[in-house]
Formats: C-alpha cells, structure tokens, sequence
C-alpha cells in the first residue's frame, strides 16, 4: 500500500464512521432543534471532510461538502431555522458524500455522477438564510462542470431518489409546516440514522466502503481484560500440561497437547491485537521534515527503515512526542546549514534517517542525521549558563558526562530560541518519557559526522521481561531493562569481596568501585546471616548512576504481565506485581525508587541544583565531596556535601537564644543552630568563648538536612567544597565525627551529623517536625 | 427498613459490612506479603488473574496479628479497584432494623472510634457496623487521620 493509498483509506474509515454519527445527529436535531452543539458538532464533521478531500484532490465531494458545510455553519449561528426541507437535503447531501467515498473505495475515484442539482438545492436553502457569495460561485462552477456532463446517474439508486424528490418539494419551499408530508426520510427519528426506504439499505449492500467494514474500533479496557484473561488461561494451560505428563492416557496427552497450542497461539493473537506498526506515526514525519527543514533554511533528505516494526498502541502512542522531537532537534540542531556543510565538504542536503528494529524483547529506534555532532565547548557553557555546572566543575567532566548534560532540564543550546525548538524544554521530556516506559535512551556523537538517538523502548507496557531473584521468601522481579549485568561471586577461603569504605559495602567492578545495596536490608525481610546467601550481585542502572544489589539466589528469565499495584501500596519501592506460572505473585522493583531509598541514586528529576549533577559526576570519580570548614583553632572538619542544603552568613545580631538554643529565623521557619565549638567532646571547655560574642559581624552557617530535619552549624569558617579521593581514612576519635581523612595534606575530620545532634540536642529527633 | 449485613470477627469484636458492598468471601487464601510495606497491608492475594490488596482488620483494631494462620478475606469493591479486608473468621448474613441502631457511645475512643460507624442491637450480641471507607485510608495508621 502507498503512503497515499494509506492516507486515503484511512481517511476512507474516519469519514464514514463520522457519517453515521452525522446521521444519528442530525435525526436527533429535528427533535431538538436548538442543540447547538451538535450543529457545532455536525459542522466539524463536514469540515474535516471537506478540508480532507480538497487536499487529497476530490473536487465533486469538496463542493458537495462545501455547501453543506455553510448551510450547518448558519445552522449552527443561529442565522437560520433547521426546516424538515433542509434536514432532508442535508441527509441527501450525506447520502452523496457516502456515495462518493464508497465510489472512491471501490475504484479509487469519484465516480461521475453530477449531485448539481443537489448542491443548488442547499445553495438555495443557504441563499435564503442570508447572502454569502462564495458558496454561490462554488455551486455555479459545480453546475457548470456538471451541466456539459449530464450522464445518467449509472448505479446508485440512492441519488437517483434523491433528486428525483427534488421537484416535489420544490412546489412547496417556503412551506415551513408541512412536516408530515415531508418524505419519510426524518419522519422516524427511532428508524435510527438513514432511513431505509430511501434507498439506504441499498447504498448499504452496493457501495458502503470496504474499508471500514473491515475495522473495528475497540476500547483498549476490552483489549486489556482479553489479555488478562488469556494470561490467566496461560497459567491454567502450564497447570494442566504438567499435572497430564505423568499420565498414561493418550487421548487425554493428545487433547492437552491440542490445547497447549491452541493457548499458545491465542496469547498471540491476542497480544496482536495491540500491536500497529511504527509506520502509524513515522507517516507523518517527512512532511513534517521537509517542512521544518524548510522553516530552519536547512536541506534536509529523510529516510526511513523498518516501518513495519510493530509496537504496541499504547507505546506506539507514548512515544509519539518524543520521535517528534527528536527529529526536530536533529533538524534544528544536528544538520547544519547548506552553506556550512558545502564549506566541510559535505553535500548540501543533510541526511536524516529513521531507524527501527527489534531487538530482544524491545524496539530500538534510531534517529541519526551527518550533521556537525554535539559541541562539546558550546554545551559546557551553555550548561554553566544555565547554572547546571560551575565553571570549576565543568574542567572535570568527562565526555560522557557533557553529552548527557544536554538531558538535564533547563539545558538549550539553541542560540536562537525558534518557534520550534530551544525552548528550554526537549530532550529532558523526551528522556523522562522514555524511562517511564521503561525505556533508554542513548547518544552516540561523532564530532563533524553525526548524531545518533538510539531509543530503546520495550514491545509493550503490559508485557515486560525480568529478571526473578529471591529476598528471604519473597520473589522479587527485577525488569530486565536495569540489569546491566550479574555477577556471581566466587569463594575461594578468601572472606568475601565485598569491601567496606567508611561504612559503605562497596565491591570492585573491573577497577571500579560500585555501591552495594543488600536487598534482604532494604526490604526489611530477615537478613540471612550465611555468606552464601549473598553470593549474587545484579548491577543495576538506577538513573545515571549503576549500583549492585546483592541478593540470595537469582532464579529465573521471564516475561510477566504487570499488574499495577493499588493505591495503598503506591509509595513502596514496587512498580508493579505480577503473577506466576505457579499462580503465586511476585513484585515488580522498582530499580529507581530502591537505589533512592537506599541513598546511592540521588533524586536527580526532583530538583536541579548544581549539587546533584556533581555528585552524579563524583559518583564517576568515585570521590567523596565535602563542606570544609575550620575550626577556632584552625582544626579542620569536613561535613559531608549530600546533607548540605545552603551555605549561609547571618548577622551575628540575629541570632538569638531561646530557652537553651541558639535560634535564627530562616525564612518562615525558625532554624535550630549548633554551635561546632561548644558541642564536640573536648572542645567543650573553650566554649567559654562561644562564637556569638566573637567580634565578626556575620556568623557561617551550613545549613542541613538531617532525617528530614533542618538545622544549622555553626562555624568559624567555611573554607572550601572541595571533591577528594579520600585518603588514609581511620575511624573517628571523638563523638560527632565519622572518621579522619587526609584532605589537602591536612587531617581532617569528618563529621556525623546525626550524633553531632544527638550529642547537642538528645530530643532534636523526638520533637515533631511541625513544631519547629 | 430492614438491611442486611455481612458479618465477621476480628479478635473479640463482632462486625458487619453492608452485604451489597461484599463481592465475595474467599477461605483459606494464600496471600504474599510486600516487604516495606505499612502494618496494615498483610500482603497481595491473586484473584482470577488480578491483584487485590489485603487489608488487615486485626492489625487496624489493635489486636495483634497472627501471621501464617488461616486466613478469611471479604473481597470489596472499592469503586475503581478491588481491595480485602483479612478477618479471622466469616460469620452469617444477619438481617437489621433500623430501629435497632445506635451511634457509638462517646466513650469509645482512638481507632476504634474512626473505624466503627454504630452498632446494631441484636439479641444476644451486639454487631459494629465497620466504617469501611475509614478502615481502607493507610493515614489511620500513622494518627494523621480526623477524629470523626
């Protein structure tokens, strides 16, 4: 089928299932005839068949439409009365325009039959509602192109009626009351729409178009319950098949068997039901390239590959706007203009191409065009712009780390903001749509040759395939899409390879430290104390960091069907369950959600501070980043850069003290201070001297979050942030502090915020947060 | 008017539920737990290929849960989806008068108070009518809840 064909018969299926809702509306008019909104509703209808068919060049059915669409455009204004004549016309007119639509089904072109008389006869209804001289000339041209043509009408008895009504009525035109003796046509609203006297039915048998008997609409729900019940099927199948292989009886082996493929075969089907290929959306993309490319002064040739991929509706639907924009930015900012491509030596019209596959169980769609690749420089400080990066940061950053800037929110590099894209929102969007379907989404950039998108999508959201791992004796699914990879671990006498960095269980990953997250911890299921119980590591990609969950045993493949979790169970690290072959449930991890709770994925999509795209780009580094601060005696101590909210100066006469602590007002809050020097052990007896009677004018404050709690430190001074490869660390000496390390060859200690408050305030975490 | 109740224990008490409301009472069923989640929820149950959460009664009223004991679940249907309530045993279809009921006294206090909307004089026993919209809302556990 050509891309035309495929447009016409589309078109083909929408028109007619919006000539029977024509049909019911306009019955139910005569009953109701002040509904303005069906006329609104009836006038859109004819509207979008007219626009429709003047652009696919069917110039009898334009003008046909074309009238009738003022007549309802009046209608609907109120400008004039809906009169049983003028229904009745109007029926004829949707009669004519089936006829058509069915003649352009059957062979492709209008037919030759000549609706001039009808189309003078709604000219006429629409003259007499007021004067309008366009449809007038539309209808002159009609009659004259009709006029040297008055074949017969050949087949349709349909038109042949509704003209041969036309002198009856034209006896009595003006005849407002005379509704029964109008034809029968609108007499019986309950007949439903059409009246099958008319030659309806007829038109019905010979020339209804082929195209929309053949399709269905079907709500997505009854697709969604067929699904959930040939699953349901599927396990009863397992259950029978296994519990028949111990069985002698043949017949019963030969119907099981029968059975098992039948189920099989269903499953598929039914899961076909959803599947359209990519093509459904990729139709519109060359026009809509072309027209950009024309917008941006850019020349632009698009090709496509692997339009037959098919994808399920609801992911053909979700991906929809990302595939848009993604084209868009390769046009926008991929290609470059002619001229600069000649001066590179390249051909003037750049190379869009559209990619798509399967692979596994998932779509890979790629967007690649030969343009000038990403701009490294141009990126940088656009991001230093936007305040994602400071500059200081921005000498660190690796590769990786600049091309994955241009996902972030806020980050445009578009020097221009067009009416396209630069907008400042894009391809943030379109990857948070991506991984919301479990997706990814990848760049590859060659500087000078290319970009390339590479989404990666699964098949279906209902379907996905996981991983099943063992907590204790919970079964826990772990979408294969974050499994990056599984690592067993070997025991060789050696004590495990899990090591400790400063309390946090950390294993070395090919040179690489990656953070260790238990799983039997995190979900508070008992802990096996047995080693071997916790030989398996799953690293995992929680947003841009990887971790490794360490679990029990690791099962079994398998594709499942997610069932979305109640309302009830929404805040827990699940997204989903699913059950069985055994007909037991397991839940559905949620890899994000858990990395989170566990603190090694930081929550990256709910604020943009600068903070968090360093810690991503220390997670790299692997290096600790710290608040230094000095001490009164020049000692050094370091809080750890995660719980530091602000860094803030507060006049030393706004603090103020209130029963035993020391208070500012922050904000609309009032914030609980900490007095470094007074609090840690040994310190205590210098505190004779506490900061407020200091001669500075402003005191330093690190703002923190602890537990959800805020509070403030007070400081002599804070010195730097500073991202250290922490070394010769050694436990803490004193109460407050977490351990020693060396930072810029002086020993630094870092501090434990929480036992800092403790130490300071025993009640800090009982008091109810509301109250401070 | 007279009005029909489904009727169940948790621990000492004897509670009803409207019987329209029940969908079904399901004996014996096996229900997965989910880690991490509130005290409240006892697990997932499958029914016929859909997952319905399991509420636990006892642990709503402050009787301690018995964990790994047979269990009886009333399925509700709670508009847009499905959800149970775990009693320790399903009692008869009782018939009502209206003339019977009364609020609860104002001496019943905390929890129990949310959860229970009256009570019904029978003969020899007096049924509570559970107040199931209050008894499905999580925040209950935490006291974050509006006394009614």
């Amino acid at each position: 089928m050509s891309g035309m064909d495929a447009i016409i018969a589309e078109f083909l299926a929408e028109s007619v299932e919006n000539l029977d809702q024509l049909d019911q509306d306009l019955v139910s008019l005569e009953k109701n005839p002040d509904d303005r909104e069906v006329y609104g509703r009836i006038f859109r209808t004819v509207h979008t068949i007219k626009g429709t068919c003047g652009f696919l060049a069917f110039g009898t059915l334009e003008s046909v439409t074309h009238v009738g669409e003022s007549l309802f455009g009046r209608l609907r204004d109120g400008e004039m009365q809906l009169t049983p004549e003028i229904t009745t016309d109007l029926l004829a007119m949707i009669d004519a325009v089936r006829a058509i639509l069915g003649n352009i089904d059957a062979t492709g072109a209008e037919g030759d039959e000549d609706y001039g008389a009808l189309v003078a006869r709604l000219q006429g209804h629409d003259d007499a509602g007021g004067n309008n001289p366009k449809p007038k000339s539309a209808a002159k041209k009609l009659a004259k192109k009709a006029a040297p043509a008055p074949k017969k009408a050949a087949k349709p008895k349909a038109q042949e009626k509704a003209l041969s009504t036309t002198p009856k009525r034209k006896k009595k035109p003006e005849t407002k009351k005379a509704p029964k003796a109008t034809p029968k046509t609108e007499s019986s609203p309950e007949a439903g729409p059409g009246d099958p006297e008319d030659g309806y039915e007829d038109l019905e048998l010979t020339s209804a178009p082929a195209v929309a008997e053949s399709n269905i609409r079907v709500d997505v729900r009854v697709l969604d319950h067929l699904m959930n019940l040939v699953g349901e099927l599927v396990l009863a199948r397992n259950q029978l098949v296994q519990h028949l292989a111990s069985s002698a009886d043949s017949h019963l082996a030969s119907s099981s068997q029968r059975l098992d493929s039948i189920t099989s075969e269903l499953q598929e089907a039914v899961m076909r039901t959803r599947m359209q290929p990519i093509s459904s959306i990729w139709r519109k993309l060359p026009r809509f390239t072309r027209d950009l490319a024309l917008s941006f002064g850019k020349e632009v040739d698009f090709e496509m590959e692997g339009e037959d991929t098919d994808l399920d509706k609801s992911v053909i639907e979700a991906i929809k706007g990302s595939l848009l924009h993604l084209v868009r930015n390769s046009v926008d900012h991929g290609i470059e203009a002619p001229d600069v491509r000649e001066a590179h030596g390249k051909p003037r019209a750049g190379k869009l191409r559209l990619r798509a596959h399967h692979e596994g169980g998932n779509v890979v769609i790629e967007v690649r065009d030969d343009g000038g690749g990403l701009d490294h420089e141009r990126i940088v400080a656009r991001a230093i712009k936007a305040g994602l990066v400071t500059e200081e940061e921005s000498a660190n950053l690796s590769r990786a780390a600049i091309e994955a800037l241009i996902f972030r929110p806020g980050f445009s590099t578009a020097t221009e903001v067009t009416n396209i894209s630069g907008r400042g929102v894009g391809l943030d969007v379109v990857r948070t749509n991506v991984e919301s379907m479990g997706g990814s989404i990848e760049l590859q950039s060659e500087s000078g040759r290319s970009t390339t998108f590479r989404v990666k999508i699964p098949l279906t959201l209902a379907i996905v395939s996981v991983l099943l791992v063992r907590a204790d004796d919970h079964r826990i699914a772990i979408p294969q899409a974050s499994v990056v990879e599984l690592i067993r671990l070997e025991r060789d006498g050696k004590k495990a390879e899990i090591e400790d960095l400063g309390g946090v269980p950390v294993y070395r990953l090919r040179g690489k430290l990656l953070p260790l997250v238990f799983l039997d911890h995190e979900l508070g299921v008992r802990e096996n104390a047995s080693p071997d119980a916790r030989a398996n590591i799953i690293v995992l990609q929680g947003d841009d960091r990887q971790f490794g969950l360490v679990v029990a045993g690791v099962e079994d493949s398998q594709e499942i069907v997610v069932k979305p979790l109640g309302r009830l169970l929404s805040g827990l690290p699940f997204a989903g369950a699913t059950i069985l072959g055994d007909g037991q449930i397991a839940l559905i991890l949620d890899v994000f959600r858990l990395g989170l709770a566990a603190g090694v994925v930081s929550e990256s999509r709910a604020h943009t501070t600068a903070a968090e795209i360093s810690s991503a780009v220390r997670a790299r580094a692997k290096s600790e980043r710290l608040v230094c601060l000095h001490g009164e005696d020049d000692e050094r101590l370091a809080v750890d850069f995660d719980q530091v909210n602000r860094l803030e100066y507060f006049p030393r006469s706004s603090l103020e003290q209130v029963g035993n602590q020391l208070v500012v007002q922050y904000g609309d809050e009032i914030l609980q201070l900490i007095e470094l020097q007074k609090t840690l052990p040994e310190r205590r007896k210098e505190a004779r001297n506490p900061p407020a009677h200091s001669q500075d004018e402003t005191v330093p404050v690190i703002v923190c979050t602890v537990n959800d709690r805020r509070v403030g430190l007070v400081a002599h001074r804070i010195a730097d942030i500073i991202d250290e490869d922490l070394k010769a660390r050694r436990a803490g000496s004193r109460e407050g502090v977490r351990g020693c390390a060396v930072i810029r060859d002086r020993v630094t200690e870092i501090l434990d915020l929480e036992a800092l408050i403790q130490l300071a305030d025993p009640s800090f975490f009982e008091r109810p947060i509301d109250q401070e | 008017m007279a009005h029909q109740f489904c009727t169940f224990h948790v621990g000492d008490l004897f509670l009803g539920i409207e019987v329209e409301r029940v969908q079904e009472v399901l004996r014996d069923s096996d229900i997965t737990p989910v880690p991490t989640a509130p005290p409240s929820v006892r697990g997932l149950i499958n029914l016929r290929g859909q997952i319905v959460t399991a509420i636990d009664l006892g642990s709503k009223f402050g009787k301690a849960g018995r964990e790994g004991e047979s269990s009886t679940v009333l399925v509700l249907d709670a508009g847009s989806s499905l959800l149970s309530f775990v009693v320790d045993r399903a009692g008869d279809v009782v018939e009502v008068d209206d003339e019977s009921f009364e609020p609860p006294p104002d001496t019943l206090k905390g929890e129990a108070r949310r959860l229970i909307r009256g009570t019904y004089k029978l003969q020899n026993q007096l049924l509570l009518v559970l107040d199931v919209e209050n008894a499905l809302e999580l925040d209950a556990d935490t006291g974050r809840g509006e006394a009614s």
